[in-house]
């Protein structure tokens, strides 16, 4: 166990630590508490699509499928067979991380936008498959009977999610830190920067690619069941569309692609003002928030590669003026 | 029998306009390395270009082609000036970004200013069909399908007997040496991504005669014109026409004997076929 180091950024990451845990205990509007709760879920997938793109450089787009495969696997085990949504989701992630194992595997071959395209197609796929299953109610979607209780996984009010989310957005950004700081870490980072030099020297690239998509689609199951009893409707288009797994993306991708804070930061600047243009605005006007989220993925692309938290490096740097290395992501080669 | 043999007429038909749109992204992907997501985008800008020329002076769509096709050529130059060619030095999936968020920006303003009604042309010639032997050809389909054969053919031209032409080839093949062989690689980028969306905004435009317009129209196009991108080879002329007629050809059929929601399904078959076989598809090609 290293000492921690008292300098601003710990600092900054306790003090947002501390409002995020007395939240609920100050926001009592239900509206609030449920952008809330979007931004930690959201937070926490981008967390997930982070271990497989940020890490690996595996830059997926299909991990809405796995998303859906946890909502479905949960909610057909309640519905049909009255099994708790909390072992559903155990349950869900193990399916969720064998689909990607299976499906994962003609994937590792594929490089750059090959990759992209074959994971787009594979979650396409899915969604039509589901769209098209009578067994799982197809286009019809799936309402979640309305039973609170702990073991339905179903409360009265918000706090309970909020808190279930927190707890589940911990131990996820604990598996990155610890993948991180593992061997397998270090082998993802080599895949990253260069896939042919790893497996050159003795990396089992294939191997350590499976292992980051079974994890991140394990993770993906999870939020996917914690969206189904939260939102407690799922339907094929709703939770495996392209534009969840693009939001994944973003989300990861705006806070600063690779970074373990990544995701969350991306989250808190990107939901509330998405769920706030949605509300906000009605009709075609909601459109809005994909206006501002589309700007906000042009700047990164053209402006700011290495997101909010590569801006906040430069902006230390500067300030410091020191001559140090920055992020680690930034000695990535130019693919 | 008589079915399955206008399924695949109707397939070439359907592949001609995938070709057409494959081309103007082969020939962005072949040359710059950039996948354009916004591909979708611009072909859903050049239908509603022609649209308003319908709607504003009364244009058939095959008249305001032409100006479609400068407008959007234009518009791909400063595009590229102004914005993607500021992401050319990112890591890859920043870059992805750049056209992902424009894909996004495009299309949602699209919907607020011109709303998710669908819009169509309706036109004398719209429905007109010729009838070969019990196989039924639609007329603005098959205007569509000669117009892909005439890009194909007027770029290919292009590329290899022309000055520019082959500057652009010579950009794409290694960026660097074409610079020190003094090419100014940056205007080659900008006058290729023009000429891509120029091409985008021909397929456009004919697709108006039989088709309708609304802000998502475009991915779908996109999408399987990315997978004919690949089938064929990235950046092959005559692997985008190939691919796009076998894609054309498997949806269409495939539509017909198993069922039409399986036709992204039944292109994404092919596609992993084609990668798993041949990674560089059919004809090889320049590969990332």
């Amino acid at each position: 166990m290293r000492k921690i180091k008292w300098n601003l950024e710990t600092v900054l990451f306790l003090i947002l630590f501390f409002i995020l845990i007395i939240l609920p205990l100050i926001v009592k509007s239900p509206y609030l508490m449920d952008t809330a709760i979007t931004v930690l879920l959201f937070a926490f997938l981008g967390n997930a699509w982070n271990i497989v793109g940020g890490l690996s450089g595996q830059a997926s787009l299909g991990q809405s499928a796995y998303y859906g495969i946890g909502a479905y696997t949960s909610t057909i085990l309640m519905i049909k067979f009255g099994i708790s949504p909390w072992i559903g989701m155990l349950l869900g992630a193990g399916i969720a991380s064998c689909a990607a194992i299976i499906l994962g595997y003609p994937s590792l071959r594929l490089k750059g936008p090959y990759f992209v395209f074959f994971t787009i197609g594979f979650a396409e796929s899915i969604r039509v498959l589901f769209l098209t299953w009578d067994w799982v109610e197809g286009s019809r979607g799936i309402i979640v009977p309305y039973e609170t209780g702990l073991n339905k996984m179903i409360f009265f009010g918000k706090e309970p999610y909020y808190y279930i989310i927190f707890l589940f957005l911990i131990l996820g950004m604990m598996i990155t830190y610890l993948i991180r700081q593992s061997k397998m870490g270090r082998y993802c980072i080599a895949i990253r920067e260069d896939d042919i030099m790893a497996q050159a020297i003795g990396i089992n690239t294939a191997l350590y690619k499976t292992y980051a998509f079974a994890i991140s689609a394990a993770l993906m199951a999870i939020g996917g069941s914690f969206y189904a009893q939260y939102v407690l409707f799922i339907h094929p288009n709703d939770i495996m569309s392209l534009n969840n797994s693009l939001i994944f993306m973003l989300i990861a991708v705006a806070g600063g692609i690779g970074r373990l804070f990544g995701p969350l930061i991306g989250a808190l600047v990107i939901m509330p003002l998405w769920e706030y243009f949605r509300s906000t605005f009605g009709g075609r006007y909601a459109g809005l928030g994909i206006v501002f989220a589309g700007m906000v993925i042009l700047l990164i692309g053209t402006v700011a590669p290495y997101g909010i938290l590569g801006i906040w490096d430069v902006l230390k740097r500067k300030r410091t003026k020191s001559t140090q290395k920055g992020g680690q992501i930034e000695n990535e080669t130019r693919k | 029998m008589n079915i399955i043999s206008q399924a695949i007429v109707n397939g070439i038909l359907l592949g001609g306009m995938y070709s057409l749109i494959a081309i103007g992204l082969t020939l962005i992907w072949g040359v710059m390395r950039i996948i354009n997501w916004a591909h979708g985008a611009m072909v859903m800008l050049s239908m509603y270009l022609a649209f308003f020329g319908y709607a504003f002076f009364g244009f058939d769509p095959l008249i305001s082609l032409p100006f479609v096709a400068i407008i959007m050529f234009i518009f791909g130059y400063f595009l590229q000036m102004f914005l993607i060619q500021r992401s050319l030095n990112s890591p890859w999936i920043s870059r992805l970004c750049a056209t992902f968020g424009l894909m996004m920006l495009l299309e949602s303003l699209a919907l607020i200013l011109w709303s998710s009604d669908w819009k169509a042309i309706p036109l004398s010639y719209g429905t007109w069909t010729f009838n070969i032997g019990g196989i039924l050809i639609s007329f603005p389909r098959f205007i569509a399908f000669l117009l892909a054969l005439l890009m194909a053919l007027g770029l290919h031209l292009f590329l290899n007997h022309t000055e520019m032409g082959k500057a652009i080839k010579a950009t794409a093949q290694d960026r660097e040496i074409a610079g020190l062989m003094g090419i100014n690689t940056l205007q080659i980028y900008r006058i290729t991504f023009g000429l891509g969306l120029a091409i985008t905004g021909v397929a456009g435009a004919s697709l108006m005669t039989f088709y309708y317009v609304f802000p998502k129209v475009g991915f779908p196009f996109a999408l399987t014109a990315y997978i004919v991108c690949v089938l064929g080879g990235l950046g092959r002329l005559n692997g985008a026409i190939l691919g796009g007629l076998i894609i054309g050809v498997a949806q269409s059929v495939g539509a017909y004997l198993i069922s039409p929601e399986y036709k992204m399904v039944i292109s994404f078959a092919f596609f992993l076929a084609v990668l798993y076989f041949r990674p560089g598809g059919i004809f090889g090609g320049v590969t990332e």
